[in-house]
Protein backbone atom coordinates (compact mmCIF):
# COMPACT_ATOMS: atom_id res chain seq x y z
CA UNK A 1 0.00 0.00 0.00
CA UNK A 2 2.78 2.24 1.02
CA UNK A 3 4.28 1.49 -2.52
CA UNK A 4 1.35 2.43 -4.40
CA UNK A 5 1.15 5.87 -2.69
CA UNK A 6 4.64 6.57 -2.96
CA UNK A 7 4.59 5.84 -6.76
CA UNK A 8 1.37 7.91 -6.98
CA UNK A 9 3.01 10.84 -5.34
CA UNK A 10 5.94 10.37 -7.48
CA UNK A 11 3.92 10.50 -10.79
CA UNK A 12 1.85 13.19 -9.87
CA UNK A 13 5.51 15.27 -9.19
CA UNK A 14 6.86 14.59 -12.14
CA UNK A 15 3.17 15.63 -14.37
CA UNK A 16 3.27 18.91 -12.57
CA UNK A 17 7.19 19.38 -13.20
CA UNK A 18 6.42 18.61 -17.11
CA UNK A 19 3.06 21.07 -17.47
CA UNK A 20 5.63 24.00 -16.00
CA UNK A 21 8.59 22.82 -18.34
CA UNK A 22 7.84 26.00 -20.68
CA UNK A 23 9.06 28.17 -17.64
CA UNK A 24 12.08 30.45 -18.29
CA UNK A 25 13.08 33.38 -16.08
CA UNK A 26 15.54 36.11 -16.73
CA UNK A 27 17.12 38.42 -14.47
CA UNK A 28 18.80 41.75 -15.55
CA UNK A 29 19.77 45.18 -13.32
CA UNK A 30 16.42 46.15 -13.91
CA UNK A 31 13.21 44.39 -15.30
CA UNK A 32 12.95 40.23 -15.06
CA UNK A 33 10.20 38.22 -16.81
CA UNK A 34 9.00 34.61 -16.11
CA UNK A 35 6.76 33.19 -18.70
CA UNK A 36 4.88 29.90 -18.00
CA UNK A 37 2.79 28.02 -20.51
CA UNK A 38 -0.03 25.70 -19.70
CA UNK A 39 -2.02 23.84 -21.87
CA UNK A 40 -5.35 22.66 -21.30
CA UNK A 41 -7.35 20.04 -24.01
CA UNK A 42 -10.53 18.99 -23.22
CA UNK A 43 -12.35 16.47 -25.28
CA UNK A 44 -16.93 15.99 -25.58
CA UNK A 45 -18.42 13.44 -27.95
CA UNK A 46 -21.98 14.20 -29.55
CA UNK A 47 -24.04 11.75 -31.33
CA UNK A 48 -22.37 11.97 -34.83
CA UNK A 49 -18.39 12.99 -33.81
CA UNK A 50 -16.44 13.61 -31.56
CA UNK A 51 -15.30 17.24 -30.79
CA UNK A 52 -12.22 18.66 -29.11
CA UNK A 53 -11.46 21.96 -27.67
CA UNK A 54 -7.89 23.32 -27.56
CA UNK A 55 -7.52 26.16 -24.97
CA UNK A 56 -3.97 27.57 -25.06
CA UNK A 57 -3.18 29.90 -22.04
CA UNK A 58 -0.01 31.61 -21.65
CA UNK A 59 0.82 33.80 -18.87
CA UNK A 60 3.69 36.07 -18.52
CA UNK A 61 4.86 38.48 -15.47
CA UNK A 62 7.25 41.64 -16.16
CA UNK A 63 8.88 42.97 -12.97
CA UNK A 64 9.95 46.33 -13.30
CA UNK A 65 12.75 48.09 -11.39
CA UNK A 66 12.81 52.12 -11.73
CA UNK A 67 13.22 50.95 -15.42
CA UNK A 68 12.73 52.91 -18.53
CA UNK A 69 13.38 50.25 -21.31
CA UNK A 70 10.35 49.94 -23.69
CA UNK A 71 9.84 46.64 -24.06
CA UNK A 72 7.73 44.04 -26.79
CA UNK A 73 5.94 41.14 -26.03
CA UNK A 74 4.67 39.60 -29.19
CA UNK A 75 1.70 37.05 -29.09
CA UNK A 76 2.10 34.71 -32.08
CA UNK A 77 -1.33 33.67 -33.57
CA UNK A 78 -0.62 31.51 -35.95
CA UNK A 79 -3.43 29.34 -36.99
CA UNK A 80 -7.13 30.07 -38.09
CA UNK A 81 -7.72 30.58 -33.91
CA UNK A 82 -11.55 30.81 -32.60
CA UNK A 83 -10.88 33.56 -30.09
CA UNK A 84 -7.85 35.44 -28.48
CA UNK A 85 -8.11 36.47 -25.50
CA UNK A 86 -5.99 39.50 -23.24
CA UNK A 87 -5.59 40.75 -20.08
CA UNK A 88 -3.06 43.31 -19.20
CA UNK A 89 -2.92 43.93 -15.56
CA UNK A 90 -0.40 46.20 -13.77
CA UNK A 91 0.42 48.13 -10.95
CA UNK A 92 3.64 50.27 -10.73
CA UNK A 93 4.75 52.35 -6.97
CA UNK A 94 6.66 54.93 -8.85
CA UNK A 95 7.66 56.54 -12.24
CA UNK A 96 5.00 56.28 -15.02
CA UNK A 97 3.89 53.26 -17.55
CA UNK A 98 2.23 52.52 -20.64
CA UNK A 99 0.29 49.72 -22.58
CA UNK A 100 -0.30 49.45 -25.90
CA UNK A 101 -1.75 46.63 -28.00
CA UNK A 102 -1.52 46.25 -31.85
CA UNK A 103 -2.93 43.82 -33.79
CA UNK A 104 -1.01 42.30 -36.78
CA UNK A 105 -1.52 44.72 -39.33
CA UNK A 106 -0.43 47.87 -36.63
CA UNK A 107 -3.07 49.09 -35.49
CA UNK A 108 -3.87 49.75 -32.02
CA UNK A 109 -6.65 48.15 -30.42
CA UNK A 110 -6.02 49.44 -27.20
CA UNK A 111 -4.00 51.31 -24.17
CA UNK A 112 -3.36 53.33 -21.00
CA UNK A 113 -1.46 55.29 -18.88
CA UNK A 114 -0.90 55.17 -15.38
CA UNK A 115 1.69 57.46 -13.07
CA UNK A 116 2.50 58.65 -9.75
CA UNK A 117 3.07 61.50 -7.87
CA UNK A 118 7.13 61.84 -7.50
CA UNK A 119 6.42 63.63 -3.69
CA UNK A 120 4.57 60.70 -2.81
CA UNK A 121 7.49 57.70 -2.55
CA UNK A 122 6.54 54.25 -2.08
CA UNK A 123 3.62 55.08 -0.70
CA UNK A 124 1.30 55.43 -3.51
CA UNK A 125 0.17 53.05 -5.88
CA UNK A 126 -1.46 53.17 -8.91
CA UNK A 127 -2.95 50.36 -10.66
CA UNK A 128 -4.07 49.98 -14.48
CA UNK A 129 -6.11 46.91 -16.45
CA UNK A 130 -7.36 46.28 -19.87
CA UNK A 131 -9.01 43.26 -21.41
CA UNK A 132 -9.85 42.41 -24.86
CA UNK A 133 -11.44 39.74 -26.22
CA UNK A 134 -11.67 38.99 -30.04
CA UNK A 135 -13.65 36.16 -31.95
CA UNK A 136 -11.51 34.99 -34.82
CA UNK A 137 -8.51 37.49 -34.42
CA UNK A 138 -6.64 38.39 -37.13
CA UNK A 139 -3.17 35.73 -37.74
CA UNK A 140 -0.12 37.13 -37.10
CA UNK A 141 2.41 38.92 -34.84
CA UNK A 142 0.00 40.61 -31.71
CA UNK A 143 2.17 42.99 -30.33
CA UNK A 144 2.18 44.60 -26.47
CA UNK A 145 4.54 47.38 -25.96
CA UNK A 146 5.30 48.29 -22.35
CA UNK A 147 7.05 51.65 -22.06
CA UNK A 148 8.27 52.52 -18.86
CA UNK A 149 9.18 55.98 -17.18
CA UNK A 150 11.57 55.31 -14.47
CA UNK A 151 8.96 52.83 -13.37
CA UNK A 152 9.14 50.19 -10.47
CA UNK A 153 6.22 47.56 -10.22
CA UNK A 154 4.50 44.99 -12.36
CA UNK A 155 2.70 43.73 -15.36
CA UNK A 156 0.91 40.64 -15.63
CA UNK A 157 -0.01 39.97 -19.17
CA UNK A 158 -2.95 36.63 -19.78
CA UNK A 159 -3.06 35.60 -23.49
CA UNK A 160 -5.64 32.58 -24.21
CA UNK A 161 -6.35 31.58 -27.57
CA UNK A 162 -8.86 29.06 -28.74
CA UNK A 163 -8.18 27.28 -31.46
CA UNK B 1 -60.37 91.68 -6.31
CA UNK B 2 -59.07 92.39 -9.32
CA UNK B 3 -55.08 92.06 -9.59
CA UNK B 4 -53.42 94.88 -11.57
CA UNK B 5 -52.60 93.37 -15.03
CA UNK B 6 -48.65 94.35 -14.62
CA UNK B 7 -48.61 92.23 -11.24
CA UNK B 8 -49.93 89.04 -13.51
CA UNK B 9 -47.84 89.99 -15.95
CA UNK B 10 -44.26 90.34 -13.85
CA UNK B 11 -45.56 86.60 -12.10
CA UNK B 12 -45.92 84.78 -14.96
CA UNK B 13 -42.26 86.13 -16.49
CA UNK B 14 -41.10 84.81 -13.17
CA UNK B 15 -42.70 81.69 -13.46
CA UNK B 16 -41.40 80.85 -17.04
CA UNK B 17 -37.68 82.01 -15.89
CA UNK B 18 -37.55 79.79 -13.29
CA UNK B 19 -39.11 77.01 -15.00
CA UNK B 20 -36.91 76.96 -17.81
CA UNK B 21 -33.87 77.47 -15.35
CA UNK B 22 -35.13 73.90 -13.77
CA UNK B 23 -35.67 72.48 -16.93
CA UNK B 24 -32.20 73.21 -18.39
CA UNK B 25 -30.82 71.73 -15.17
CA UNK B 26 -28.62 74.70 -14.80
CA UNK B 27 -29.00 76.57 -11.88
CA UNK B 28 -26.30 79.61 -11.09
CA UNK B 29 -26.25 78.63 -7.61
CA UNK B 30 -23.73 75.59 -7.82
CA UNK B 31 -23.77 72.68 -9.49
CA UNK B 32 -24.62 69.33 -8.09
CA UNK B 33 -23.55 65.81 -9.65
CA UNK B 34 -25.46 62.58 -7.82
CA UNK B 35 -27.05 59.32 -8.32
CA UNK B 36 -27.40 55.95 -7.93
CA UNK B 37 -25.57 52.59 -8.53
CA UNK B 38 -25.75 49.11 -8.10
CA UNK B 39 -22.98 47.60 -6.46
CA UNK B 40 -21.69 44.48 -5.53
CA UNK B 41 -19.85 43.70 -2.25
CA UNK B 42 -16.66 43.53 -4.24
CA UNK B 43 -16.10 47.18 -4.54
CA UNK B 44 -15.42 50.08 -2.23
CA UNK B 45 -17.75 52.99 -1.32
CA UNK B 46 -15.89 55.54 -2.32
CA UNK B 47 -16.55 57.05 -5.99
CA UNK B 48 -14.03 58.99 -7.20
CA UNK B 49 -13.95 62.11 -9.96
CA UNK B 50 -11.57 63.06 -12.30
CA UNK B 51 -10.69 65.86 -14.56
CA UNK B 52 -9.39 64.92 -18.06
CA UNK B 53 -7.42 67.35 -19.46
CA UNK B 54 -7.71 66.54 -23.18
CA UNK B 55 -9.48 63.36 -24.85
CA UNK B 56 -6.12 61.91 -25.45
CA UNK B 57 -5.76 61.37 -21.63
CA UNK B 58 -9.13 59.60 -21.12
CA UNK B 59 -7.27 56.61 -20.37
CA UNK B 60 -4.76 57.98 -18.40
CA UNK B 61 -4.72 57.12 -14.69
CA UNK B 62 -3.32 58.69 -11.54
CA UNK B 63 -4.11 60.27 -8.15
CA UNK B 64 -3.48 63.82 -9.38
CA UNK B 65 -5.97 63.41 -11.75
CA UNK B 66 -8.58 62.41 -9.14
CA UNK B 67 -10.08 66.00 -8.21
CA UNK B 68 -13.09 64.49 -5.71
CA UNK B 69 -14.74 61.58 -3.89
CA UNK B 70 -17.83 60.56 -2.13
CA UNK B 71 -18.95 57.81 -0.52
CA UNK B 72 -21.92 55.58 -2.03
CA UNK B 73 -24.36 54.35 0.86
CA UNK B 74 -26.02 51.41 1.50
CA UNK B 75 -28.60 51.46 -1.23
CA UNK B 76 -26.08 53.22 -3.62
CA UNK B 77 -26.99 56.72 -3.73
CA UNK B 78 -24.29 59.37 -3.67
CA UNK B 79 -23.58 63.23 -4.41
CA UNK B 80 -20.50 65.64 -5.34
CA UNK B 81 -20.61 69.18 -4.95
CA UNK B 82 -19.03 70.27 -7.96
CA UNK B 83 -19.30 74.25 -7.56
CA UNK B 84 -15.63 74.59 -7.53
CA UNK B 85 -15.26 72.74 -11.20
CA UNK B 86 -14.61 75.47 -13.79
CA UNK B 87 -17.38 77.08 -15.51
CA UNK B 88 -16.91 75.98 -19.18
CA UNK B 89 -17.66 72.43 -19.65
CA UNK B 90 -15.08 70.01 -19.47
CA UNK B 91 -14.55 65.92 -19.64
CA UNK B 92 -14.47 64.00 -16.46
CA UNK B 93 -14.53 60.58 -15.04
CA UNK B 94 -16.14 58.79 -12.78
CA UNK B 95 -14.36 56.05 -11.35
CA UNK B 96 -14.79 52.85 -8.10
CA UNK B 97 -12.05 50.66 -6.89
CA UNK B 98 -12.65 46.85 -5.97
CA UNK B 99 -11.89 46.50 -1.97
CA UNK B 100 -8.24 46.75 -1.08
CA UNK B 101 -7.06 48.30 -5.04
CA UNK B 102 -5.23 51.58 -4.52
CA UNK B 103 -7.67 54.67 -5.39
CA UNK B 104 -6.01 55.58 -8.60
CA UNK B 105 -7.27 51.84 -10.67
CA UNK B 106 -8.18 51.79 -14.03
CA UNK B 107 -9.93 48.97 -15.64
CA UNK B 108 -10.63 49.14 -19.43
CA UNK B 109 -13.11 46.52 -20.71
CA UNK B 110 -14.78 43.02 -19.07
CA UNK B 111 -16.87 42.75 -16.76
CA UNK B 112 -14.98 44.60 -13.93
CA UNK B 113 -14.78 47.88 -16.02
CA UNK B 114 -14.54 50.57 -13.15
CA UNK B 115 -15.35 53.86 -15.00
CA UNK B 116 -17.90 56.39 -16.95
CA UNK B 117 -16.77 59.45 -18.69
CA UNK B 118 -19.50 62.46 -18.44
CA UNK B 119 -19.04 65.84 -19.55
CA UNK B 120 -19.50 68.92 -16.75
CA UNK B 121 -19.04 72.10 -15.63
CA UNK B 122 -19.58 74.55 -12.45
CA UNK B 123 -23.66 75.27 -12.58
CA UNK B 124 -24.48 71.56 -14.27
CA UNK B 125 -26.83 69.73 -12.06
CA UNK B 126 -26.53 66.15 -13.25
CA UNK B 127 -28.23 62.74 -12.18
CA UNK B 128 -27.33 59.04 -12.97
CA UNK B 129 -28.36 55.95 -12.76
CA UNK B 130 -26.87 52.64 -13.35
CA UNK B 131 -29.24 49.39 -12.95
CA UNK B 132 -26.59 46.87 -13.35
CA UNK B 133 -23.87 45.81 -11.59
CA UNK B 134 -21.30 44.17 -13.81
CA UNK B 135 -19.86 45.79 -14.85
CA UNK B 136 -20.89 49.04 -12.34
CA UNK B 137 -21.67 51.42 -15.17
CA UNK B 138 -23.18 49.58 -17.65
CA UNK B 139 -26.24 51.07 -19.12
CA UNK B 140 -25.55 54.03 -16.78
CA UNK B 141 -28.29 57.06 -17.79
CA UNK B 142 -28.19 60.54 -17.31
CA UNK B 143 -31.45 61.88 -16.18
CA UNK B 144 -32.01 66.29 -16.89
CA UNK B 145 -28.92 66.38 -18.31
CA UNK B 146 -29.67 66.69 -21.91
CA UNK B 147 -25.84 67.05 -22.64
CA UNK B 148 -24.82 64.11 -21.01
CA UNK B 149 -27.96 61.87 -22.70
CA UNK B 150 -26.26 62.70 -26.14
CA UNK B 151 -22.61 62.21 -25.04
CA UNK B 152 -23.42 58.72 -23.28
CA UNK B 153 -25.33 57.80 -27.22
CA UNK B 154 -22.00 57.65 -28.55
CA UNK B 155 -20.72 55.58 -26.33
CA UNK B 156 -23.26 53.07 -26.09
CA UNK B 157 -23.18 52.93 -29.65
CA UNK B 158 -19.64 52.54 -29.44
CA UNK B 159 -19.54 49.94 -26.62
CA UNK B 160 -22.59 47.96 -28.67
CA UNK B 161 -20.61 48.17 -31.94
CA UNK B 162 -17.90 46.53 -29.92
CA UNK B 163 -19.44 43.88 -28.28
CA UNK B 164 -20.39 42.97 -31.66
CA UNK B 165 -17.51 43.34 -33.25
CA UNK B 166 -16.04 41.00 -30.61
CA UNK B 167 -18.24 38.15 -31.69
CA UNK B 168 -17.78 38.17 -35.47
CA UNK B 169 -15.91 37.02 -37.91
CA UNK B 170 -13.06 39.26 -39.51
CA UNK B 171 -14.85 39.67 -42.75
CA UNK B 172 -17.80 40.97 -41.08
CA UNK B 173 -15.98 42.82 -38.48
CA UNK B 174 -14.50 45.21 -41.15
CA UNK B 175 -18.08 46.35 -42.20
CA UNK B 176 -18.92 47.08 -38.82
CA UNK B 177 -16.02 49.14 -38.04
CA UNK B 178 -16.51 51.34 -41.54
CA UNK B 179 -20.28 51.15 -40.98
CA UNK B 180 -19.88 52.52 -37.05
CA UNK B 181 -16.86 55.28 -37.90
CA UNK B 182 -19.14 56.79 -40.52
CA UNK B 183 -21.74 57.10 -38.38
CA UNK B 184 -19.86 58.74 -35.47
CA UNK B 185 -18.31 61.17 -37.99
CA UNK B 186 -21.68 62.17 -39.06
CA UNK B 187 -22.60 62.61 -34.71
CA UNK B 188 -19.61 64.28 -35.07
CA UNK B 189 -20.75 66.90 -37.99
CA UNK B 190 -24.48 67.28 -37.44
CA UNK B 191 -23.69 68.00 -32.83
CA UNK B 192 -23.71 72.04 -32.01
CA UNK B 193 -22.30 71.06 -28.48
CA UNK B 194 -18.07 71.04 -28.88
CA UNK B 195 -17.24 68.35 -26.70
CA UNK B 196 -20.08 65.94 -28.31
CA UNK B 197 -19.16 66.64 -31.58
CA UNK B 198 -15.29 66.00 -30.69
CA UNK B 199 -15.94 62.45 -28.56
CA UNK B 200 -17.36 61.59 -31.67
CA UNK B 201 -14.74 62.07 -33.42
CA UNK B 202 -12.58 60.17 -30.85
CA UNK B 203 -14.46 57.44 -30.57
CA UNK B 204 -14.36 56.78 -34.67
CA UNK B 205 -10.67 56.17 -33.84
CA UNK B 206 -9.93 58.94 -36.34
CA UNK B 207 -6.13 58.16 -36.37
CA UNK B 208 -6.61 55.20 -37.90
CA UNK B 209 -8.76 56.38 -41.32
CA UNK B 210 -8.27 60.01 -40.90
CA UNK B 211 -5.62 60.10 -44.38
CA UNK B 212 -8.89 58.37 -46.47
CA UNK B 213 -11.15 61.39 -44.99
CA UNK B 214 -9.04 64.46 -45.24
CA UNK B 215 -11.66 66.80 -46.61
CA UNK B 216 -13.94 65.84 -43.66
CA UNK B 217 -11.40 66.44 -41.40
CA UNK B 218 -9.92 69.71 -42.98
CA UNK B 219 -13.46 70.83 -42.95
CA UNK B 220 -14.15 69.96 -39.52
CA UNK B 221 -11.12 71.46 -38.11
CA UNK B 222 -12.06 74.56 -39.79
CA UNK B 223 -15.49 74.93 -38.37
CA UNK B 224 -14.02 74.43 -35.30
CA UNK B 225 -11.38 77.16 -35.92
CA UNK B 226 -12.50 79.78 -33.15
CA UNK B 227 -12.62 76.97 -30.30
CA UNK B 228 -9.00 77.46 -28.15
CA UNK B 229 -9.81 74.66 -25.42
CA UNK B 230 -7.40 72.43 -24.84
CA UNK B 231 -9.49 69.93 -25.83
CA UNK B 232 -9.40 71.12 -29.30
CA UNK B 233 -5.57 72.28 -29.06
CA UNK B 234 -4.46 68.93 -28.19
CA UNK B 235 -6.58 67.22 -31.13
CA UNK B 236 -5.51 69.51 -34.11
CA UNK B 237 -1.82 68.58 -32.88
CA UNK B 238 -2.31 65.07 -33.78
CA UNK B 239 -4.30 66.40 -36.87
CA UNK B 240 -1.60 66.92 -39.98
CA UNK B 241 -3.92 67.95 -42.57
CA UNK B 242 -1.62 68.55 -46.05
CA UNK B 243 -2.44 72.01 -46.93
CA UNK B 244 -2.37 73.72 -50.16
CA UNK B 245 -0.62 76.95 -48.94
CA UNK B 246 2.73 77.37 -50.76
CA UNK B 247 4.75 78.19 -47.59
CA UNK B 248 7.09 75.12 -48.09
CA UNK B 249 8.05 75.84 -51.38
CA UNK B 250 9.08 79.44 -50.47
CA UNK B 251 11.14 77.48 -47.78
CA UNK B 252 12.87 75.49 -50.12
CA UNK B 253 13.81 78.27 -52.29
CA UNK B 254 15.10 80.03 -49.83
CA UNK B 255 17.15 77.27 -48.42
CA UNK B 256 18.36 76.39 -52.24
CA UNK B 257 18.95 80.31 -52.56
CA UNK B 258 21.01 79.80 -49.23
CA UNK B 259 23.28 77.27 -50.48
CA UNK B 260 23.84 79.02 -53.97
CA UNK B 261 24.79 81.91 -51.69
CA UNK B 262 27.53 80.29 -49.69
CA UNK B 263 28.46 78.46 -52.94
CA UNK B 264 29.66 81.60 -54.71
CA UNK B 265 31.37 83.47 -51.31
CA UNK B 266 32.84 80.24 -51.00
CA UNK B 267 34.42 80.63 -54.75
CA UNK B 268 35.22 84.30 -54.07
CA UNK B 269 37.31 83.68 -51.18
CA UNK B 270 39.60 81.09 -53.42
CA UNK B 271 40.08 83.73 -56.58
CA UNK B 272 41.04 85.81 -53.99
CA UNK B 273 43.63 83.64 -52.23
CA UNK B 274 44.45 82.76 -55.95
CA UNK B 275 45.55 86.60 -56.46
CA UNK B 276 47.16 86.63 -53.51
CA UNK B 277 49.51 83.67 -54.22
CA UNK B 278 50.24 85.07 -57.32
CA UNK B 279 51.78 88.22 -55.31
CA UNK B 280 54.21 85.83 -54.22
CA UNK B 281 58.05 86.13 -55.69
CA UNK B 282 59.48 82.85 -57.17
CA UNK B 283 61.34 81.70 -54.07
CA UNK B 284 58.53 82.49 -51.60
CA UNK B 285 56.13 80.23 -54.08
CA UNK B 286 58.98 77.65 -53.71
CA UNK B 287 58.49 78.05 -50.11
CA UNK B 288 55.20 78.12 -49.37
CA UNK B 289 54.67 74.76 -51.42
CA UNK B 290 56.77 73.21 -48.43
CA UNK B 291 54.80 75.60 -45.54
CA UNK B 292 51.70 73.84 -47.30
CA UNK B 293 53.49 70.34 -46.42
CA UNK B 294 54.15 71.55 -42.51
CA UNK B 295 57.71 71.66 -43.59
CA UNK B 296 60.04 73.78 -40.64
CA UNK B 297 62.20 76.50 -41.30
CA UNK B 298 65.15 73.91 -41.05
CA UNK B 299 63.58 71.41 -43.71
CA UNK B 300 63.27 74.64 -45.83
CA UNK B 301 66.70 76.15 -45.29
CA UNK B 302 68.07 72.51 -46.08
CA UNK B 303 65.75 72.10 -49.30
CA UNK B 304 67.01 75.08 -50.66
CA UNK B 305 70.61 75.70 -49.63
CA UNK B 306 69.42 78.74 -47.48
CA UNK B 307 70.42 80.33 -43.81
CA UNK B 308 67.79 79.59 -41.52
CA UNK B 309 67.34 82.92 -40.44
CA UNK B 310 66.60 83.40 -44.87
CA UNK B 311 64.27 81.18 -44.36
CA UNK B 312 62.04 82.63 -41.06
CA UNK B 313 62.34 86.26 -43.34
CA UNK B 314 60.44 84.35 -46.78
CA UNK B 315 58.02 82.58 -44.35
CA UNK B 316 57.47 86.15 -42.29
CA UNK B 317 57.09 87.65 -45.59
CA UNK B 318 54.67 85.11 -47.01
CA UNK B 319 52.26 85.29 -43.89
CA UNK B 320 52.18 89.01 -44.50
CA UNK B 321 51.37 88.66 -48.30
CA UNK B 322 48.87 86.07 -47.80
CA UNK B 323 46.71 88.05 -44.82
CA UNK B 324 47.21 84.84 -42.55
CA UNK B 325 48.36 84.45 -38.80
CA UNK B 326 50.23 81.20 -38.53
CA UNK B 327 51.35 78.50 -40.21
CA UNK B 328 48.84 76.30 -39.98
CA UNK B 329 46.48 78.89 -41.96
CA UNK B 330 48.91 78.38 -44.96
CA UNK B 331 48.39 74.17 -44.43
CA UNK B 332 44.63 74.98 -44.85
CA UNK B 333 44.53 77.23 -47.93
Amino acid sequence: MKKKVISLTLGLIFALSTTVWGQKQEKNSNSSSSISTSTSTASASSNSSDIENTKVSIERAIWLDNDSKTKEIVIPVETKSKKLQLVINSAITSGKLSIEIYDPKGEKQGNFSIGTQTNLGSQEKVRGNISKSLKEPLVGKWMIKIIPSEASGDVHIQTSIKL
Amino acid sequence: MRMPLAYILKLSLSIIFFGTQLASGQSKTGGSLSGQLKLDSSWSSTLYLSHIPSFDDRYVMSNEMIISNTNIDNLGYFSFDISFLPEEENLFRLHLCKKGDSPASLIIGGKEENHLFLIASRYASIQLEANTSLPPFKHAKFINSGLNTSFQRITDLVNRADSIISESGAAKRKFIVNKLQKELRSIADSANDPLISLYAVYQSKYETNYTDHIDFYSSYIEKWENNDSNYFKSFKKQLIIPSTNYFPIIQILFALSLIALGFFIGRHGKRKKKKEIEKLSVQERKIFELLKQGATNQEISNQYHIEISTAKSHVSNILSKLNVKSRKDIMNI
